[in-house]
């Protein structure tokens, strides 16, 4: 069962960091401000795998919870005694109303271009921008929220507060950065004209995102370290640390490769030589592939360690 | 930005990833009242345990066995309804004899724990 939860959390948070990373490449690497266009599909589906996955989640929590099979626990409503009065419950909840209301964004700017065929062209552009908007939010609070279901849960209010708000930070850091990847490969695979103009700003952007995101993963990750890292050595003697240090080295290949597409990469595909731009276009390309199997395994390993136990017990 | 830099963003990165998930805990016994393994004197009116995180009450158990293994609680053993980190339950006259306290737990962030410890009454 461990697996099949392990499994489950692992979906369930790439989805939700593919769903937020199509808003976070709209709003902040789109070298046109928009979206690209396979946004509602690709926002659809990940939306869809991420509930699918979260009531996967619930029924095996429940089961988990009680002590009993997961058919029982569903078939005599203990779910919903884990829904009404857990903390893991209520923050399901919540995510429910935030998915639903996501859901409905993403009609809204799904029938935005039919819409503008028969009302106002202005009116409906508005609603199409708010109605994105309103999606952007609930996608960052259904990955924030995440924190709220995961071991920074467990401690005293105060510390647990702070511990959450920090998790969610890195959350967010982690799939802006991960999540705007997906989009951002999609347009390093264009070979249309202007393709390489359209390119070369949206590495830029999407470079000056990294920083950013490295940003708030190093202050998160320090100050979590305050919460709970007792000592190094711990990594190395345990299940759990071992884990730790298999994603650790993940983690060392993604920056590495950041740092060649920052250094070398970028400056030729700005160069204006058409053939170093065009050949460091394929390999921002495959990086960025490359970059995205890397972190979603890293996300495989995350799932598996939440419910790995600690070598601090 | 030159290499040194990147190379100690690139470090501290991974140290900031490696501790944002590393601070993962379960609910562990602290420690109880009567303290785990004792001997008193005098029967307890009621088995306190506080634990190392704050639990859920809905899926939390606690419940005092004798020597033959009957439950001699009140059958009422639950979180404290201010402190979630406690958990009662409450005794009667008990006897002179060895008694097991036996507990499964679920801490906010969903982890089960479960245990077990005695304590003996003298007279």
């Amino acid at each position: 069962m461990d697996l099949v939860l392990t499994a489950v959390r692992a979906v369930h948070f790439a989805a939700c960091i593919v769903l937020f990373g199509e808003y976070v490449y709209a709003y902040l690497v789109s070298p046109d401000g928009r979206p690209r266009p396979r946004f509602v599909a690709v926002a659809a589906w990940s939306l869809g795998i991420a509930v699918a996955t979260a009531a996967a989640w619930l029924a095996i929590e429940a089961g988990h919870m009680s002590g009993e099979r997961i058919a029982q626990a569903l078939g005599d409503g203990t779910w919903r005694i884990v829904l009404g009065q857990t903390l893991f419950g209520h923050t399901w909840l919540v995510r429910a109303a935030l998915a639903l209301v996501l859901a409905l964004s993403l009609m809204a700017v799904a029938g935005e271009d039919r819409a503008r065929m028969t009302v106002s062209p202005t009116l409906t552009r508005w609603g199409g921008r708010t109605a994105q908007a309103i999606g952007a939010g609930c996608a960052a609070l259904l990955l924030v929220s995440l924190s709220c279901a995961g071991h920074a849960a467990g401690e005293g209010a105060r510390k647990g507060l702070a511990h959450i708000c920090v998790d969610g930070f890195h959350l967010l850091a982690a799939g802006a950065w991960l999540g705007a990847l997906l989009p951002l490969a999609a347009v390093l695979r264009e070979s249309s004209p202007g393709s390489l103009a359209r390119a070369s700003l949206a590495v830029r952007r999407f470079s000056l995102l990294g920083m950013a995101c490295v940003g708030v993963l190093v202050l998160s990750g320090l100050v979590n370290t305050s919460f709970a890292v007792h000592e190094l050595s711990q990594l190395f003697d345990s299940r759990y640390g071992n884990e730790l240090l298999v994603k650790l080295s993940l983690v060392a290949a993604i920056v590495a490769l950041a740092a060649v597409n920052r250094v070398r990469l970028t400056p030729r595909l700005e160069s204006g030589d058409a053939r170093f731009a065009a050949a460091a276009q394929r390999s921002l390309l495959h990086n960025a592939l490359a970059e995205v199997a890397l972190g979603f395994a890293i996300v495989a390993i995350v799932g598996n360690l939440g419910i790995t136990m600690p070598p601090m017990h | 930005m030159n290499a040194a830099t990147r190379a100690l963003r690139s470090v501290i990165a991974v140290v900031a990833l490696v501790a944002a998930h590393s601070a993962f805990a379960h609910a562990f016994l602290d420690h109880a009242d009567p303290r785990v393994g004792s001997t008193v004197d005098q029967a307890p009116k009621r088995v306190t345990l506080w634990f190392t995180q704050e639990l859920e009450p809905a899926f939390s158990k606690v419940k005092v066995l004798d020597a033959k293994g009957n439950e001699v609680d009140a059958k009422d053993g639950a979180v404290d309804a201010k402190d979630h980190t406690v958990m009662h339950a409450s005794v009667r006259d008990l006897a002179p004899g060895k008694y097991r306290v036996e507990w499964r737990v679920l801490s906010t962030d969903t982890h089960v724990t479960n245990g077990n410890f005695t304590f003996e009454v003298r007279r």
